[in-house]
């Protein structure tokens, strides 16, 4: 009987695989190969130091050490919305389910205030909550991608969960080295790494138990400062402060591979996912922009990013398009027509 | 030089012949002689009329000199240096020029209307006057050098040629002006005024070509000095020649002349200018011999070389012959402009690659298609020029004057810089509007506009069809008129081409985003962008697989909260940067801070066991008490099989000390009251959860209910030392969760995150059908049903039961019908009634199971499943072997010893039947059995007189299954063989 069902549960899900497959949802690498700049943002008096694009939405949010926080939109390569934050600066950005609210973390006036983080409305210009806890910078703020719970990392050695309608921390977690925090993309899973290259995996909906696995980085001391999760959930890419780049099989841990590119010291960056999980674009220090294919690691493209090094590379979670970005934001479109015929099938699917 | 005068003076009355070379410079000595006396005299004749009248007759002139003014035309006098030569070079290429373009040249070069047309004017009639002069000059000068040549000793390829005119018949009239001549030379008037005439000429020549005729007068490298004779005296020659035969005589000399470098020289030096001449006279005189001949001259001559002025005179002639009435001239002449107009094309496309447009090749080629072969790519000397293209393609006519604003253009410098600029900077679409715009501000677009307008009126002159060609020139000349002078609404002015291409660019511009106007001048600005922008489009979408459940916040409150607030709220927009405030608005209403000590800390380390994936947090009291309930459950109802219990029992299988530890433990908890408000507890989550079976799906919004009463019961302490009472209770704990939960474990242990809720699926509907297949055919349905301990279990059932069924087997009826009996009395013992009200399936089924099947089936099912059922010591070897072997197959398995008991409590009519058999039993099991341990008896004990329910319960088929054996092995066979399967039953319990 429970073989029967095993069975069941087998052949779902090898239609499941069937039906994938079938699915055109895949970059080629002709169009990954194709991607160029698109527009170019250079109004920024200091580095862009967070951009976040919005699940759904065409949006795109920057922070930046000028303190200013804008609002594009990425279909039309289009300036929506600028704002300041003198008083408590802009340091790590991200963009909550509503098309324009934000979470902003701060980077003046910790101490004093101790609002670290700030939850803002850019429709109106105002600061909708602040979020009391961490008592230095947060390095790292994520959105949990189904409710409303988020998460940030401070300098402060911890990491703390809340929730976006309450100003009470859900929970903290205090840990050695810089923390580096990310959901995973269906939001079952949040990842916290900390010294050591350690990377915690705790459910997030029991995490008050505890991590329920532990994956290590191994071989690279450095810290882990930037966390992404591949759509399909398959794949986890960390990038270290020494800019080494692994892709973690996100359910074993194990490392499918690593890139090392040229450290930029003193700048985190970044790497990311294409929305299908296959590939990897990734900022080097000298300026160039690389793109990896996973399944069988070999370098797909690789660009002059024409404004150094980047400290943040996001792409775009619904289109072919990713936005780099250092002292000036770029965007990267495909040169070709080769994705609306893509974009076609997708359609279709 | 006093010498050579003296002589001269001398020789000047003998001049009247000169033989040869000597004679000519004689000649000419004589002549400046004569211009020095000449000039004496002027002197001496001056200084005699100022002494006379006591007034300088020079006066007037020397002060023009003074003041560099000529006297006679003060206006144009007056014109800058620049100006005169801008004119001049307007007027090189029309000597009649509009109302507008007058307008436009006064406007240029800072002079007066009057003032333009007056040098036009005047530049017309000295041209005039020139021609007749110079023709005059020539006939003269001709004649005189005929005549000398005829005395020339020198034996050259004129010679010949020149004598054939004189010894022709035909033209006596020649040869009669040709004779007097000779004789006329002693007259100083004659030589004197062609001495005079020859600087005049040559300085108006100068006016006329401007600043390129002083090096005209240069010797060209290659020519040899003999040729270069010829040459001279063949120009002399032309320049006299008025009659037709002899043009023709001279043109055929000219024809004999191979050498390329001469030619140039002649072509270069005047000769093509001449043919022109010629060419219009023969024209208008319709002396088809001579344009044929003209024609073959015009072959002969390396024209690619001749000077782009030379060509504007030769040209138009040319071009005018294209609509001779005769078809053979007008051939000829259509294929000379096609020739011409490709060596242009081919020079011109020498010339080109100096110029690093990208466009070049893209005009010619429009050019080409449009134009077919005319001329005129020739302008491409200069910058590559949309509007000098223009002017090209409005036709051969105008070809060389097209070169003229490579001049002007050198005038203007900053515009071409500008334009290079743009080149270099802008898109194309962008370079071309830009060039349009300059195009109203060159000075050479106002010559294109007029030459424009001269290929119109020369069309319109001519009487022929109007070609396709003409047409089409017509069109381009329109659209260049209508560019230049419409240049008020540029958008309505380009030609469709133009248009297009404007169109093109604004909509480029347009598409081009509206952020490439805020970011490419920004980009330009910063330097650090070298980059080429790639048009923005819209990047195309990407469409996630599905199958992912890639979050987009579907479980956000925040959005609803925040759409609701935008709502009410009016957004704010900044109009300006500057209107941006430094920071945002506060919050409406500040909260108060919240306690961050409340805050609960999440630990960072993974809980110590929980290498399976449910690690987090499972304390082990926690799960002792779910364990109770799980247990309870199970057996009640067959198909609500708590989750958490799974986790739960993993951990347990793993550990069995522990788990006997706690258990026994747990009985102690049990008997609290505590336990029968959890038992109700469970019963309704148990009613519950038969509804949620389907959805085994999401297992962790049902765990959560269940774990919350579970959490809410007293954690039970651990109290270590069990008493040997209390293991018969973890004796039948286990065995519950292990029979039923048996199944679940093997989801678990892979320990797949995903896979422990479906796991769950199996479990409790497997705990269905085993109850059920117990029911009907007891112990052979277990090895079939599915579970996952089938390979297990099978050896275990018959090992536990087989000692004692066989024994029983012959008596079954007896205690069958006890069983019935016994149902009743259940009921009324204890738990009965809670438990058949909690579970209402499980206890009628086997009831009415127990009623009517369980006699036969017994009978049946075992005596033929295991006939040759093994000894009482076979069955302990058995029991013990079939532990150790599930260890290994299932870690968990721990409190495997339960493995045997369950195939027992399946049968509950037996147990049950049993159960009466143990109560009487156990009164005597504790005494007479071994004192060792007879755990189980102990329970039974405890179950009897303590009437909890849920123990009872739970405790029934297990009692009465470990009983069962006890009690048949007492009543058959008596104490000595059970106890000492008991013995071994326990010890397999414990391992």
């Amino acid at each position: 009987m429970y073989y029967v069902i095993i069975l069941l549960l087998q052949t779902a899900e090898s239609n499941r695989k069937l039906k994938e497959m079938t699915a055109i949802t895949e970059l080629n690498q002709e169009t990954v190969r194709s991607m160029a700049v698109g527009a170019v943002f250079t109004d920024y008096a200091g580095k862009i130091s967070s951009i976040d694009f919005h699940r759904t939405e065409d949006l795109l949010i920057t922070a930046s050490e000028d303190d200013s926080i804008r609002l594009y939109d990425i279909a039309n390569a289009k300036l929506l919305k600028t704002t300041y934050h003198k008083k408590h600066g802009a340091d790590r950005i991200c963009f909550t389910h509503h098309p324009s609210s934000i979470l902003c973390s701060s980077r003046y006036n910790i101490e004093s205030t101790n609002e670290s983080l700030r939850y803002l409305s850019m429709y109106d210009n105002r600061c909708l909550r602040y979020f009391k806890g961490h008592k230095q910078r947060v390095v790292s703020l994520c959105m949990s991608p189904i409710n409303d719970s988020f998460m940030s990392g401070s300098l402060d050695h911890s990491v703390r969960i809340w929730d976006l309608r309450v100003n009470a921390c859900q929970g903290i977690l205090r840990l050695r080295g810089r923390p580096t925090v990310a959901y995973d993309q269906q939001g079952l899973v949040f990842a916290v790494a900390m010294e050591g290259g350690a990377i915690k995996l705790f459910d997030s909906r029991s995490y008050d138990k505890g991590p329920f696995d532990t994956f290590l980085v191994g071989g690279d001391t450095a810290e882990v400062c930037d966390i992404k999760f591949s759509n399909d959930g398959r794949s986890m890419v960390l990038t270290t402060t020494n800019n080494n780049i692994y892709i973690l099989d996100a359910y074993g841990g194990d490392k499918r591979c690593g890139f090392s590119l040229e450290p930029s010291p003193n700048l985190t960056t970044e790497a990311t996912f294409t929305p299908d999980g296959q590939y990897v674009v990734a900022g080097s220090g000298d300026g160039t922009l690389h793109a990896w294919y996973i399944n069988k690691p070999n370098e797909v493209a690789s660009w002059n990013s024409y404004i150094g090094a980047v400290t943040c590379l996001k792409w775009a979670p619904r289109r072919v398009m990713f936005a780099a970005a250092s002292t000036a934001l770029t965007f990267w479109i495909p040169k070709s027509n080769e994705e609306p015929s893509n974009g076609e099938a997708t359609a279709g699917e | 030089m006093a010498l050579v005068v003296a002589e001269s003076s001398g020789a000047l009355v003998e001049l009247d012949v000169g033989d040869s070379m000597q004679s000519l410079s004689r000649l000419v000595d004589s002549q400046r002689e004569l211009f020095h006396s000449q000039i004496d005299q002027l002197q001496q004749l001056v200084v005699a009329q100022c002494k006379l009248t006591g007034v300088n007759p020079l006066a007037q002139e020397m002060a023009a000199g003074a003041l560099s003014i000529r006297i006679g035309k003060r206006p144009r006098d007056l014109l800058n240096p620049k100006a005169v030569k801008y004119l001049q070079s307007v007027f090189s290429i029309k000597d009649t020029i509009g109302k507008k373009e007058t307008r436009e040249l006064s406007a240029l070069c800072g002079v007066t209307v009057s003032q333009v047309r007056e040098f036009f004017a005047g530049q017309r009639s000295r041209v005039r006057k020139l021609v007749r002069l110079s023709r005059e000059k020539a006939t003269r000068l001709e004649t005189s050098k005929t005549s000398n040549e005829e005395h020339s000793s020198s034996s050259d390829q004129l010679k010949p040629i020149s004598k054939e005119p004189s010894g022709n018949a035909a033209d006596s009239l020649v040869i009669r002006e040709l004779k007097p001549f000779p004789n006329n030379t002693e007259t100083l008037g004659t030589v004197k005024i062609d001495q005079q005439d020859i600087p005049n000429s040559t300085g108006l020549v100068k006016v006329e070509e401007g600043c390129r005729s002083l090096s005209q007068e240069k010797t060209v490298p290659g020519v040899d000095s003999d040729d270069k004779e010829f040459l001279d005296n063949i120009f002399n020659l032309m320049r006299k020649e008025d009659t037709f035969s002899g043009q023709v005589k001279l043109l055929q000399w000219v024809l004999c002349i191979q050498n390329t470098a001469v030619l140039i020289w002649f072509s270069n030096n005047g000769g093509i200018s001449i043919l022109a001449t010629w060419l219009s006279q023969a024209a208008t005189e319709e002396q088809t011999t001579v344009l044929l001949v003209i024609f073959k001259v015009l072959y002969h001559l390396p024209l690619h070389k001749a000077l782009p002025v030379h060509m504007s005179a030769i040209v138009p002639a040319v071009n005018r012959l294209r609509f001779y009435r005769t078809s053979d001239i007008s051939n000829r002449a259509r294929i000379l402009l096609s020739r011409w107009s490709k060596i242009f094309k081919k020079s011109q496309a020498l010339k080109r690659p100096l110029v690093s447009s990208s466009k070049t090749a893209e005009m010619e080629s429009l050019h080409k298609k449009r134009m077919g072969g005319f001329l005129g790519d020739e302008l491409c000397q200069s910058k590559v020029d949309i509007p000098e293209f223009i002017l090209s393609l409005t036709g051969g006519t105008e070809i060389t004057r097209t070169t003229e604003p490579k001049q002007t253009l050198k005038l203007l410098p900053a515009s071409s810089d500008s334009s290079k600029k743009h080149n270099q900077s802008v898109s194309l679409t962008k370079f071309k509007e830009r060039r349009k715009v300059l195009l109203v501000e060159q000075p050479d677009h106002k010559a294109g506009g007029r030459s424009a307008q001269v290929v119109r009126m020369v069309s319109s002159n001519h009487s022929r069809p109007m070609s396709a060609d003409d047409i089409q020139k017509a069109k381009l000349r329109a659209m260049f008129m209508q560019h230049k002078y419409g240049k008020a609404d540029p958008s309505s002015s380009g030609s469709e081409s133009q248009k297009n291409e404007d169109l093109k660019a604004s909509s480029a511009s347009q598409a081009n985003n509206i952020m490439s106007e805020d970011s490419t001048p920004k980009q330009v600005s910063s330097g650090m962008l070298n980059c080429k922008l790639i048009q923005w489009k819209i990047p195309p979408e990407l469409q996630i697989n599905v199958e992912w459940s890639v979050g987009a916040g579907e479980k956000s409150k925040e959005v609803d909260a925040q759409t609701q607030r935008t709502r009410r709220e009016k957004e704010t927009l900044y109009s300006r940067l500057q209107d941006i405030p430094p920071d945002p608005k506060e919050p409406w209403d500040l909260e108060m801070d919240s306690d961050d000590s409340l805050t609960p800390e999440i630990p960072t380390e993974q809980p110590p066991d929980a290498d399976v994936e449910e690690g987090p947090s499972s304390s082990s009291p926690v799960k002792q008490v779910d364990e109770a309930p799980a247990t309870v459950s199970a057996p009640s109802t067959s198909d609500g099989a708590p989750e958490p219990d799974l986790e739960l029992l993993a951990v347990l299988l793993k550990n069995p000390d522990l788990v006997f530890a706690l258990t026994s433990n747990q009985g102690k908890s049990l008997s609290s009251d505590e336990m029968v408000a959890l038992l109700d507890m469970l019963k309704r989550n148990c009613v519950a959860l038969t509804g949620m079976l389907n959805e085994v799906a999401q297992p962790e919004g049902k765990s959560l209910p269940e774990t919350t009463p579970q959490v809410q019961e007293p954690p039970a302490s651990l109290p270590s030392p069990t008493p040997p009472s209390e293991a018969a209770r973890v004796s039948w704990r286990s065995e519950f969760p292990v029979f039923s939960r048996t199944p679940m474990l093997q989801p678990h242990l892979p320990g797949n995150r995903g896979a422990a809720a479906p796991g769950l699926a199996p479990s409790t509907m497997l705990s269905m059908p085993q109850v059920t297949a117990a029911m009907d055919s007891a112990r052979q349905i277990f090895p079939s049903s599915s579970l996952l301990s089938a390979p297990a279990l099978p050896p275990q059932t018959p090992s536990a039961m087989y000692p004692m069924q066989q024994s029983t087997a012959p008596d079954f009826g007896v205690p069958n019908t006890a069983v019935i009996s016994s149902v009743p009395r259940h009921g009324s013992f204890d738990h009965g009634p809670s438990a058949v009200s909690g579970i209402p399936s499980l206890p009628t089924l086997p009831h009415t199971l127990q009623a009517s099947h369980p006699p036969p089936k017994f009978e049946a099912s075992r005596a033929p499943a295991w006939p040759p059922a093994p000894g009482a010591a076979a069955a302990v070897v058995r029991r013990d072997t079939t532990p150790d072997r599930c260890f290994p197959i299932q870690n968990s398995y721990g409190s495997h010893p339960s493995g045997p008991p369950p195939s027992s409590h399946l049968l509950p009519g037996r147990r049950r039947g049993e159960d009466r058999n143990g109560i009487a039993l156990e009164a005597r099991s504790p005494t007479g059995g071994p004192a060792t341990t007879f755990p189980e008896l102990q329970g039974g004990w405890s179950f009897t007189d303590g009437s909890r329910r849920d123990s009872g319960w739970d405790k029934r088929p297990e009692w009465s299954r470990q009983q069962a054996p006890g009690s048949r092995d007492r009543h058959w066979s008596g104490g000595g063989g059970g106890d000492k399967r008991w013995r071994d039953h326990d010890h397999g319990r414990r391992r």
